[in-house]
């Protein structure tokens, strides 16, 4: 028998390599790389530009695949699964925040939040309620309509916040989600990721170069060389 | 700078591809159409010259011909003038290939006078064998090669329905161009081996003449004009030859005006290609800004840019023209053959005029395309970057200005339409100014019709049909461009084809009433034809079943307008309901018919002439010049130079000529026609061959060439919907491209390739929806013109106007595919493309 249901972590990466073309040569970005996120943690991970920070969320939701090495969201290894079944587990368990917030312009502020309700087929009364829910909770209810275009770095980023949890997701990534915002503003952000996914105990894994990010974070860990090593708090 | 723009479209080789392709095609397009017709035009001029060579004069006339003893009564009077009697008449081989030739008889010895292919030393045998050898024939070498023949052979003919044998005496061989164009598919005989092959003894096709210049010269033309006879004209061979070559002009300018609409559509993409490397590139336009590039020197990169664009692309297009005009010489042969005069083209004339031209017309297409995009760049301002939804949101604050633009070209394309004078070319313009409004109107109906049909789409689709229809709205300025090249593309399409439907059913129409009778039996040929035998039309009278027939004698004759076919005929009780009178009052253009001195005319006639009912049309008769009353008008699609019409009694006492050449033949009710059929091909047996065809036949021949005349429009339209198909992919790969972003995080955010591809084809969908929708009313406008206006004002011809339903469905069809299709590629792209990849360059 395998381990026991309470013992599987969330994510589970093990002996991941993979490499890039860079031009004739190609680069390796992990070498071999392990690492595991329970359920309900939030972890951010630094690393210098170009360690492959993002590429390790990349492979985490699916979006790339490891050259060799396995990826298991709660058990199941996605690196088997074709890209279909990978874009279904995306789409149902895993939230997005990217650095430049990626709204999608044709939408309003409201449909870019129905869009992954829409996705997941969860129509109903709920669903409006669950929007206005979360606009009010990112104190943007006033905004509904507008489209992205008029909002403000800041306004755009609590959307992209709102819309990554709406469909209540068990793992949510963030890929330097307040790179792009000046430093107040990235503290009303940051505050606002970490309060709403610890109250809906999803798993936070954020990119980040801001310490003060960390600081709202369990655990810390660093790639350097292709690895992921453990970084005390507070380092 | 220069080397950063050539930097940009080496990492963007199919943007830079497509654009080159568009510009390629559409010149090709137009350098074909150009030297297509140049070339038929300069074939027509060469074999003018070569069988007219020195001749400045022509004594022509007749039904019959001149008579020989004008001819002798010429040289005894004037001894001094070059003249040379010659007999011509078009003949066919009597071969599987049935090659149209011309019979050319002339006298061996007259002849160095005017023309050189008989001229030289070496040819003085050939003089010989022609007088002596008796029926021998002539033929160019390459001719002869055409034919499979060689010397001492026999070249079987097909002369008015009788076959004939001519023994293949000597191969010509021309020393120049002239001479080759000029002898091509001639069978040269002597005189009267003509005569006897055409069995028209005693009688010339006409007399050339040398006339010497200045004083001199008018007064031998004085001279001459008093030893002509009655029905004999002197005229002048230049304008002669000039009125021929006019004939196709309408035809011609018809073809340029198809070819120069492929251009514009090829415009447009260069338009959309040059505006979007802009917007793409203004980011570096802005860093250039800021190191110190000028708003000058940016505006120039980007129109130098479009002249390379438009240099590479254009030679491109003129290789490929010059390969497209070797096929479109074909068809615009065959159609010339079938609606003009007979002509053989062999080669393909490149004329560097219309290369020259061709080349600016490329070059300056895509610079004036791409001014708009290079005022754009300009007007970037010295930043890094600009938003792209600024520059949309710009746009949609032009939109207005672009619909009044639009609105602007249609009120121009009114007033050009009620410019007095009926030019040709102004309806040309006035179409033009209908498409140009229409395109700049696209756009501002495009956002409009999306934003009604919004609502409906979400409530069927959700926020995903939501999202598709919203970002063709959105990129307003790629789409906007790519609706308004589909749409004139597909408008165009279905303009030219309720046009030819239109004319395809009027002319169905017209063959129904004209053809009343049962049976036709027609000597075979064209021009003056010789007559039947008296014998044959008694015998065919007295068939039994035959119940009336009608007798008919068509004949070229001279008038004061030139040449006019025209058609002399005894009708059958029947025979009136085949003419649909369309000029006032029926009742009296009959009654003005049965008088002597009365003619009727066709539409093209009154067209061209100016000459309408009640006036009079001088016609050249035995008895000299006669003017007779235009009695009414009446509608004939047979040729497009219209034809006169008038009563057998008539011809007969003017020109005192009672051949027949056509016999009606209207049987008895109840008869078997197929039994009547056999009955009249033992009838109408003899010396000569003669044709028997029932209506079905006929109608079903003249369809046949009907189509085939319009094979060549058909070919054009379809070049129009490639040039939009390919800007339509040309737009779609370059919104792929831009939207590569949105479409990473959609496919983070958990959409599935299939309905990322989903997405990007009902985009795509929504785009050849709107063109097409956009396209019926604009097409079916510039069928309205095209019917009511540019053919009335080509060829005269007044036709109903008929819209199928089922062609306005086809068309949408046709756009929605086109767009679906060009689709494809970039959905296919998009939906495959790595959203990692993607994520990780930004």
């Amino acid at each position: 028998m395998g381990k026991a249901l309470n013992e599987i972590a969330l994510i589970e990466l093990s002996g991941i390599f993979k490499t890039y073309r860079e031009g004739e040569a190609r680069r390796t970005i992990f070498d071999g790389l392990d690492a595991r996120f329970e359920k309900g943690e939030f972890v951010c991970i630094t690393g210098r530009s170009g360690s492959g920070k993002s590429t390790l969320l990349n492979l985490i939701s699916g979006i790339d695949l490891p050259d060799k090495g396995e990826v298991h969201v709660d058990g199941d290894d996605i690196t088997r699964l074709s890209d279909r079944e990978r874009t279904l587990v995306r789409r149902r368990r895993i939230g997005f925040v990217f650095q430049f917030f990626n709204l999608i312009p044709t939408l309003n502020v409201e449909e870019n939040l129905r869009l992954p309700l829409e996705l997941n087929a969860k129509k109903g009364s709920t669903w409006d309620q669950r929007v206005a829910e979360l606009l009010h909770k990112v104190g943007l209810s006033d905004r509904a309509s507008s489209a992205p275009e008029n909002l403000s770095g800041g306004e755009q980023q609590r959307v992209a916040i709102a819309r990554a949890l709406v469909h209540r997701p068990d793992l949510l990534l963030a890929d330097e989600p307040t790179g792009n915002l000046d430093q107040q503003t990235g503290r009303v952000v940051l505050e606002l990721l970490s309060s709403m996914t610890r109250e809906t105990g999803a798993t936070l894994l954020m990119v980040t170069h801001s310490s003060e990010a960390t600081a709202h974070a369990d655990r810390v860990m660093r790639i350097r060389d292709g690895c992921l090593e453990a970084v005390p708090k507070g380092a | 700078m220069s080397r950063a723009s050539a930097r940009y479209f080496s990492r963007h080789p199919w943007q830079f591809g497509l654009t080159l392709l568009g510009i390629a095609l559409g010149v090709s397009v137009v350098t074909a159409v150009e030297l297509a017709s140049q070339s038929a035009r300069r074939a027509f001029e060469l074999s003018s010259e070569a069988v007219l060579g020195r001749t400045s004069h022509q004594i022509v006339g007749g039904t019959v011909g001149i008579p020989e003893q004008v001819y002798v009564k010429l040289r005894m009077t004037l001894g001094h003038l070059p003249a040379a009697p010659i007999i011509e008449a078009p003949v066919r081989s009597d071969d599987t290939n049935k090659v149209s030739l011309s019979l050319f008889g002339v006298d061996p010895l007259t002849e160095p006078n005017f023309r050189a292919y008989l001229s030289t030393a070496a040819d003085a045998q050939a003089q010989a064998t022609l007088l002596l050898q008796p029926m021998a024939a002539a033929l160019s070498k390459s001719t002869a090669a055409r034919l499979r023949l060689k010397p001492g052979d026999a070249l079987t003919l097909m002369v008015n329905g009788r076959r004939v044998e001519l023994p293949l005496a000597l191969l010509l061989s021309p020393a120049s161009e002239l001479q080759r164009q000029g002898l091509e598919n001639v069978v040269l005989t002597d005189l009267s081996t003509a005569q006897e092959v055409l069995g028209n003894a005693g009688y010339l096709t006409r007399i050339d003449l040398r006339v010497p210049q200045g004083e001199r010269g008018l007064s031998v033309l004085n001279q001459l004009r008093e030893l002509i006879p009655a029905g004999a004209r002197l005229i002048d061979t230049a304008s002669r030859t000039r009125a021929s070559g006019q004939m196709t002009r309408a035809f011609e300018l018809n073809l340029l005006m198809l070819g120069l609409l492929a251009l514009v559509v090829g415009m447009f993409l260069i338009f959309n290609a040059m505006s979007f490397s802009v917007i793409q590139r203004r980011p570096l336009i802005g860093r250039l800004r800021v190191l110190g590039a000028t708003r000058r020197e940016v505006f120039f990169l980007v129109l130098g840019e479009a002249a390379v664009f438009g240099l590479v692309g254009t030679v491109a297009g003129l290789l490929a023209g010059a390969l497209l005009a070797q096929e479109l010489l074909v068809l615009v042969t065959r159609t010339i053959n079938d609606l003009y005069f007979s002509l053989e083209v062999s080669k393909l004339s490149l004329s560097p005029a219309i290369l020259i031209k061709s080349l600016l017309l490329g070059v300056l297409g895509a610079l004036v395309a791409a001014v708009l995009p290079a005022i754009e760049a300009a007007g970037a301002p010295p930043r890094l970057a600009l938003q792209r939804h600024e520059l949309e949101r710009r746009g949609r604050k032009l939109l207005p200005a672009v619909s009044a633009a639009g609105g602007v070209c249609l009120v121009f394309a009114l007033i050009a339409m009620a410019l007095p004078g009926g030019s040709l070319s102004v309806a040309f313009a006035a179409l033009f100014f209908i498409m140009f409004g229409f395109a700049l109107l696209a756009p501002g109906v495009m956002v409009l019709a999306l934003k009604l049909s919004r609502p409906v789409a979400a409530a069927a689709g959700g926020d995903l049909a939501s999202l598709a229809l919203r970002g063709v709205g959105k990129h307003m300025s790629r789409t906007g461009v790519a609706v308004a090249a589909l749409m004139v593309a597909v408008a165009t399409t279905v303009g030219v084809a309720v046009m030819v439907d239109s004319f395809r059913h009027s002319v169905i129409d017209w063959l129904g009433l004209m053809l009343r009778a049962d049976m036709y039996i027609s000597v075979p040929g064209s021009g003056n034809v010789r007559s039947m035998a008296p014998e044959t039309i008694r015998r065919v009278r007295e068939t039994q079943g035959v119940a009336e027939v009608s007798l008919g004698r068509r004949i070229f004759l001279e008038s004061e307008l030139g040449e006019v076919e025209a058609l002399a005929i005894e009708m059958a009780e029947k025979s009136y309901a085949g003419f649909r009178i369309v000029s006032e009052n029926p009742e009296r253009a009959w009654a003005e018919f049965e008088d002597e001195n009365a003619v009727l005319m066709s539409e093209p006639v009154v067209w061209r002439s100016g000459i309408d009912a009640g006036s009079t049309i001088a016609l050249l008769t035995q008895e000299g010049w006669v003017r007779f009353k235009v009695g009414g008008i009446f509608r004939d699609y047979s040729t497009d130079r219209g034809i006169v019409l008038m009563s057998r009694a008539t011809f007969i006492r003017y020109w005192k000529d009672d051949g027949i050449t056509t016999i009606g033949v209207y049987a008895s009710p109840g008869i078997d026609l197929s039994a009547l059929r056999q009955r009249l091909d033992v009838a109408a047996s003899g010396d000569q061959a003669l044709l028997i065809n029932d209506a079905a036949s006929i109608r079903e021949l003249s369809l046949k060439v009907f189509d085939r005349t319009f094979t060549i429009t058909n070919v054009l339209r379809l070049l129009s919907v490639i040039i939009a198909f390919v800007g339509i992919l040309s737009a779609l790969m370059a919104i792929q491209l831009e939207l590569g972003r949105e479409f990473a995080v959609l496919r983070a955010l958990g959409l599935t390739r299939a309905q990322l591809f989903g997405i990007a084809e009902a985009q795509t969908g929504v785009l050849g929806l709107v063109a097409g929708f956009l396209a019926l009313p604009l097409g079916v406008l510039l069928a309205l013109m095209l019917v009511k206006v540019i053919n009335r004002r080509s060829f005269g011809w007044g036709m109903s106007f008929e819209v199928d339903p089922a062609l306005l469905f086809n068309a949408l069809v046709l756009s929605l595919s086109a767009a679906l299709l060009a689709g494809l590629y970039p959905a296919y792209r998009i939906a495959v493309t790595s959203p990692a990849e993607v994520l990780r360059e930004e």
